[in-house]
């Protein structure tokens, strides 16, 4: 049989022919329309994996690059409270080098000193501010104010931190996390560690082995029982007064009937007594004092007594005590307020009193405070107006190093702000690398697309054409 | 009858009949399945007349079908496949409808959104909306597998329908045929087969074929046979029905009545539809299970060892039930891993934090799980005999943990700030600890005395009752035989060395040890050599977080005797669990007592003031955990959980998170901004998880769904040559058998002319004979 074409064939063929040209111009201007080459997995199979891998990348460069700014954020305001910071921190400095003229009078350096107090205050706001609900310097204790002004119980004020030494981090890359804090603790930390200072009056020294406090601080040489270990002499009525403290010898020559007699101490002015006498002063050669009940005197007693009078340390107002142990070179003083560790040498201690310590490192609060306070107190205490205005230098320097710190702290920052914005950019980069090969595997190509539609459509119409041709052939319109 | 009249007579019917055929044809131009028919005409044997031999006329013999039998059956073969692939196609491009990759709201983007919400949390994590964000982008993620699962159900269950109506359908068609054969019998010996039951007949089979692959024998009389998988479907007179019924594995089977053995169908639509249950659904739904259940583990074993925004939890509920597997109606008498849980439990430990919060002193307690004993009651008793928390397992099987009032739980990883708890480092109290560690080799009947605080010296004496075996002696043992007769002392185990110390502190604190019968204090290496209390111990403190991958425990040590901060190069050796040393402290003359110093791995460790002392063996131990959950028991009860549920069908963010998502466990600390749990969240979104074959969450979906695609192509291409392939041969086929009205109209012309001629033929012969008879 040779090859026959009935109607059915020749219309299923059009109808196949038309219908497949249709198609194609449908996916065409489906594409064009959408832009996108790739609308369902099996468009391309090949691609859709890594489409759909480079489609989260870039979501998560969006992330990043959220993330990078709202680090910068953080890093300028934090930038710009320690600028601010720095700069209350050289008013401070001028005014200490007006305050330190010697021909100031004690009223003027106390207006300093208040001045001083208002900066220190204004400083003390800036380190605790904060951006939106988080401190600055807090550490990752964000929601803790971070610093605050406490008096301590031997009356001496201090700045406690109460945030942590932890970094803020934020992924700002693909698997780089960038740190974007400086902790409260590290800006304001305590200066390289100098020899620690005591005033002395009381015989103390300082210890070996390393101290732990900053700043300035008192410790307080108590006195505490007298035991008299020969001769019949008993602590006096007021004994809880004696100032003389340690190992002690008393010269004491009684007469033969114990009524009179004289006692020196540690070859002081030697001190006559008659008895009785239940409350003798005695004061040895630098103004230590004994208080003595002679009643008991052992009658024609003439010789050496030995006197052991027991003494404490406290570093925090009296609220711990450490025993002086008058033998040691190096005794531990712990101050329970702050926990400063304060090493001191207990042999030459011979009084009562209350030292000034002063310690070898300063935090900046530290340098505020001994200054505002050196200059109110200057020429009032112990010491002459001249030594105390040294002091106050000492204090100075100090301030100038803990504001070094805080500039290094500033550079610090500034790397930071350069490292997040150099990631910006790297984020840019990245960015558009990676909108390129997105748009490359899943958008259409306008051009070739426009092409493609337009040859679709002209093999449509031609299909639409033939079979129209076609069906109108008939033996049936020549009969 | 004159001679011709017949012949023209002939002529006239043939050139009749062959009309009314190409009628019949021309009508039927379009009918599907039709066949064309022929008239097929022969010449009649004629008649002798006056010794020549005169033609009788024409005749039609018969009315022929034209058709190609050999082709039809191939064009059977295509249409099953043809079918099978179009119900394989269009499911699949259903599920590829219910992934709706890519696209913003597909599972991709939504795990995307969830690590990005923990990425930007991570740098503000004190920002509540950021918080709560990811608790939705939770939320949206599981959502959308629930719905993916769903809808995967739902068209597994389209499928099972469709299943039955196909089967329905061919015993519509396989009892039609039946009834065909019948009337083909009756017909039988009235000439040939009726036409019209033929093509009812190939029409049937046509559609049958493209159900199930069927093989169809000719049986005589145009009655046929039909076959599947070498059953008979349709006999003489009969016809076998089919039924769908469920195999053990739940999946569809086709069995023809009794049978013994379900269908062997190879081809066509049923086969496609049969296929889909076993592949293209089950697939998916087992891989987005698979993806659902990773996440769930992976996210909550992480999540439950954060400590949330809140500094810890006051009360948890698990989320998962309970089962009372031996129905005795407690819940409490089943082993952990018999109980239902949807994620296992292995052995390990597990650490519990109580924090008091006035002081902020933090108690931990670490629970050992040894799976092949513990029941669900050791571990609620366990945890109640945590001071300050109490466990209970509610009516619905649910395990709960709430802290007494003041107090607050979590499960972190945190470092003991106080690992020398009872300040046995720099001790103020007379101690003498071992150098020996077990198993000491004693003897019954060994004896030491013991002199605390210039006491007279108490004699104990090891027996063997106290030991499991005595020669085999180990530390807590002997701790324990000490403990039951001294006064006024204390034996403890610190890092497998017996540490003896008075229970008294200060200067007039001592200890003395010596041998009463045999060489105790040499086994247990303990010092003959009286030890006196300091003034104070030194306070350790501990701070950081443990950054290391593995579990740890170090021990600390002083290398020689003296005062922190004070002598000059005092140090102090750390060692790592297997005695090796990892770094030295400094903590002589220069070190600041107080002040943290680093150790290793995050790990910072002060010391305040006071004496140590190599030669009295102090020592003190801190456990650094990588995983402070080795045994998993969160995940598996779903305490504290970021994921509820077992898998794709009924993942979701725990209600609790819902409802506060201040619960998110965000940090390793109380601290506010502290992001160092959602970093290890973090971690999850690269890395490697051994559950999906080691790839990533987001690698595994992502070829789950390139899989899909390449899927979908593949059998659009396949169906599309099918197709192709199907349409070729019906082409051929109507090359043969269909009706072309050129070649109609062209006959009709013929045999119009022929049947005019006959006419003029037989008025011929008419003429012919009137002539005759005017004659």
């Amino acid at each position: 049989m040779g090859f026959r074409v009935t109607q059915a064939l020749s219309a299923r063929a059009a109808q196949f022919n038309v219908q497949r040209s249709f198609a194609r111009v449908f996916k065409s201007q489906q594409a064009l329309a959408s832009g996108r080459r790739i609308q369902r997995p099996s468009d391309d199979p090949s691609a859709i994996s890594r489409l759909l891998f480079f489609k989260q990348r870039a979501k998560e460069l969006d992330r990043f690059s959220a993330n990078t700014s709202e680090g910068q954020t953080f890093v300028e305001s934090a930038a710009s409270n320690l600028q601010a910071l720095s700069a209350r921190v050289a008013d401070v400095r001028e005014r200490v080098v007006q305050g330190l003229n010697g021909t100031l009078s004690t009223a003027d350096r106390r207006t300093i000193a208040n001045e001083i107090d208002g900066i220190l205050q204004d400083i003390l706001a800036l380190a605790n501010s904060r951006i939106g609900e988080r401190y600055l310097f807090g550490g990752t204790a964000s929601d803790v104010q971070p610093f605050s002004l406490l008096t301590d119980p031997s009356g001496q004020q201090r700045v406690v931190y109460q945030g942590n030494d932890d970094t803020l981090t934020a992924e700002i890359g693909p698997g780089v996390t960038a740190a974007f804090n400086v902790p409260g603790s590290k800006v304001f930390s305590a200066s390289q560690r100098g020899a620690t200072t005591i005033d002395g009056a009381t015989g103390v020294q300082p210890g070996t082995g390393t101290d732990s406090g900053t700043g300035v601080d008192r410790l307080i040489v108590a006195h505490g029982q007298t035991t008299y270990a020969g001769g019949g002499l008993q602590p006096g009525l007021s004994a809880a007064n004696d100032t003389a403290l340690g190992n002690l010898s008393l010269g004491l020559s009684v007469d033969a009937s114990g009524t009179t007699g004289t006692i020196t101490l540690n070859g002081g002015t030697p001190v006559a007594f008659a008895n009785p006498q239940t409350d003798l002063t005695v004061t040895g050669a630098n103004g230590e004092t004994l208080h003595i009940d002679t009643t008991a005197v052992t009658p024609g007693f003439i010789g050496v007594v030995s006197v052991t009078s027991d003494a404490t340390y406290s570093l925090d107002g009296g609220a711990t005590t450490t025993p002086v142990d008058f033998t040691a070179t190096s005794q531990q003083v712990v101050d329970s307020f702050s926990g400063a560790v304060l090493n001191v040498d207990s042999t030459g201690v011979t009084t009562t009193g209350v030292e000034d310590v002063t310690f070898g490192a300063f935090t900046l609060f530290d340098s505020l405070i001994a200054i505002r306070d050196g200059l109110k107190d200057a020429g009032q205490g112990g010491r002459s107006l001249d030594e105390d205005i040294e002091r106050v230098n000492g204090f100075l320097a100090q301030l100038d190093q803990g504001h070094d710190q805080l500039l290094e702290k500033l550079g610090t920052l500034g790397g930071f702000s350069s490292r997040l914005q150099a990631g910006e950019q790297r984020l840019q980069d990245l960015d558009i690398r990676l909108r390129e090969i997105i748009s490359k595997t899943e958008d259409v190509d306008l051009a070739e697309a426009t092409t493609e539609l337009q040859q679709n459509e002209t093999a449509y119409q031609s299909a639409l054409l033939i079979t129209s041709r076609v069906n109108q052939l008939s033996l049936l319109n020549f009969l | 009858m004159p001679i011709g009249f017949d012949t023209g007579l002939s002529a006239l019917i043939a050139a009749r009949t062959a009309i009314n055929t190409i009628g019949q044809n021309l009508a039927n131009a379009s009918t599907p399945g039709y066949s064309r028919e022929r008239v097929l005409l022969e010449t009649v044997g004629g008649t002798f007349s006056g010794g020549l031999r005169l033609g009788g006329g024409v005749r039609v013999n018969s009315i022929e079908r034209v058709t190609d039998e050999l082709l039809l059956s191939r064009l059977r073969i295509q249409q099953h496949e043809v079918a099978r692939r179009s119900v394989g196609l269009q499911n699949l491009q259903e599920i590829e409808q219910i992934f709706g990759e890519p696209g913003e709201g597909g599972v991709s983007a939504l795990l995307g959104n969830l690590f990005n919400g923990l990425s930007g949390l991570a740098a503000t994590p004190d920002e509540s909306a950021l918080r709560s964000g990811v608790v939705q982008a939770g939320t949206a993620l599981a959502e959308r597998i629930r719905r993916i699962q769903h809808d995967l159900t739902s068209s597994s269950q389209g499928v099972d329908g469709e299943i039955a109506s196909t089967t329905d359908r061919i015993n519509a068609i396989s009892q039609a045929l039946a009834d065909i054969n019948e009337r083909l019998t009756a017909a039988q010996g009235l000439g040939p087969p009726p036409t019209e039951l033929l093509d009812g007949q190939s029409r049937l089979l046509d559609e049958l074929a493209t159900y199930v692959d069927i093989r169809v024998n000719d049986l005589g009389a145009g009655r046929v046979r039909v076959n599947i998988g070498g059953q008979l479907l349709v006999g003489v007179n009969r016809a076998i029905p089919l039924s769908v019924s469920k195999n053990s594995d739940g999946k569809s089977e086709v069995i023809l009545e009794d049978a013994v053995a379900p269908l062997d169908v190879s081809s066509g639509q049923l086969r496609g539809l049969l296929d889909l249950e076993g592949s293209g659904v089950k697939e998916r739904q087992d891989g987005l299970d698979r993806l659902a259940q990773s996440l769930i583990r992976e996210f909550n074993e992480i999540h439950a060892t954060g400590v949330p925004s809140t500094g810890g939890y006051q009360s948890l509920q698990a989320s998962n039930p309970l089962v009372d597997t031996n129905q005795n109606g407690d819940f409490l008498d089943e082993l952990i891993i018999n109980a239902g849980l949807p994620f296992d439990v292995q052995d390990g430990a597990l650490l519990v934090n109580v924090i008091d919060d006035a002081t902020g002193a933090i108690t931990q307690t670490s629970l050992d799980i040894d799976v092949s004993s513990d029941t669900v009651g050791d571990l609620v008793n366990r945890l109640s005999g945590i001071s300050g928390l109490n466990a209970s397992v509610d009516g619905t099987g649910r395990l709960s943990v709430s802290a007494a009032i003041g107090k607050r739980f979590h499960f972190a990883p945190t470092l003991d700030e106080n690992p020398d708890d009872s300040n046995l480092f720099g001790s103020a109290s007379g101690q003498v600890t071992g150098s020996a560690t077990g198993p000491f080799a004693l003897a019954n009947g060994d004896a030491i005395s013991i002199a605390v605080d210039g006491g007279a010296p108490q004699t104990i004496t090891f027996n063997s009752a106290q030991f499991a075996n005595i020669s085999q002696a180990t530390a807590s043992e002997v701790a324990q035989a000490i403990n039951g007769t001294l006064v006024g002392g204390t034996a403890k185990v610190v890092d497998g060395h017996v540490v003896v110390t008075s229970n008294t502190q200060g200067t007039t604190s001592s200890l003395l040890i010596s041998d009463v019968s045999g060489s105790p204090t040499s086994l247990l290496g303990l010092s003959t050599t009286l030890d006196t209390g300091a003034g104070q111990s030194v306070a350790v403190k501990v701070s950081g977080t443990y950054s290391g991958t593995t579990d740890e425990e170090f021990t600390f040590r002083p290398l020689s005797d003296g005062r922190i901060g004070v002598t000059p190069s005092l140090a102090i050796e750390v060692l790592d669990a297997s005695g090796q040393v990892i770094t030295t402290l400094d903590v002589g003359q220069g070190y600041e007592p107080g002040s943290p110093i680093d150790v290793v791995d995050g790990v910072s460790v002060s010391f305040g003031v006071g004496a140590v002392s190599q030669t009295a063996g102090d020592r003190f131990s801190l456990k650094a955990l990588a995983d402070s959950d080795s045994a998993n028991v969160l995940s598996a009860f779903g305490l504290a959980a970021f994921f509820t549920g077992s898998g794709a069908s009924d993942i979701d963010v725990s209600q609790s998170l819902k409802d506060d998502p201040s619960l998110l466990a965000q940090g390793l600390s109380s601290a506010a901004s502290d992001n160092q749990n959602i970093s290890r969240l973090l971690s999850l979104r690269d890395g490697a998880l051994g559950s999906l074959g080691n790839r990533s969450v987001e690698e595994f979906y992502n070829e789950m769904v390139a899989k899909l695609g390449t899927d979908v192509s593949r059998e659009e291409l396949t169906f599309q040559t099918e197709t192709l392939l199907f349409d070729a041969l019906n082409s051929r086929l109507e090359q043969a058998r269909g009706v072309s009205i050129d070649e109609e109209l062209a006959n009709l012309q013929r045999f119009e002319q022929a049947y005019s001629a006959a006419a003029r033929f037989v008025q011929a012969i008419n003429d012919v004979n009137q002539t005759l008879l005017s004659i």
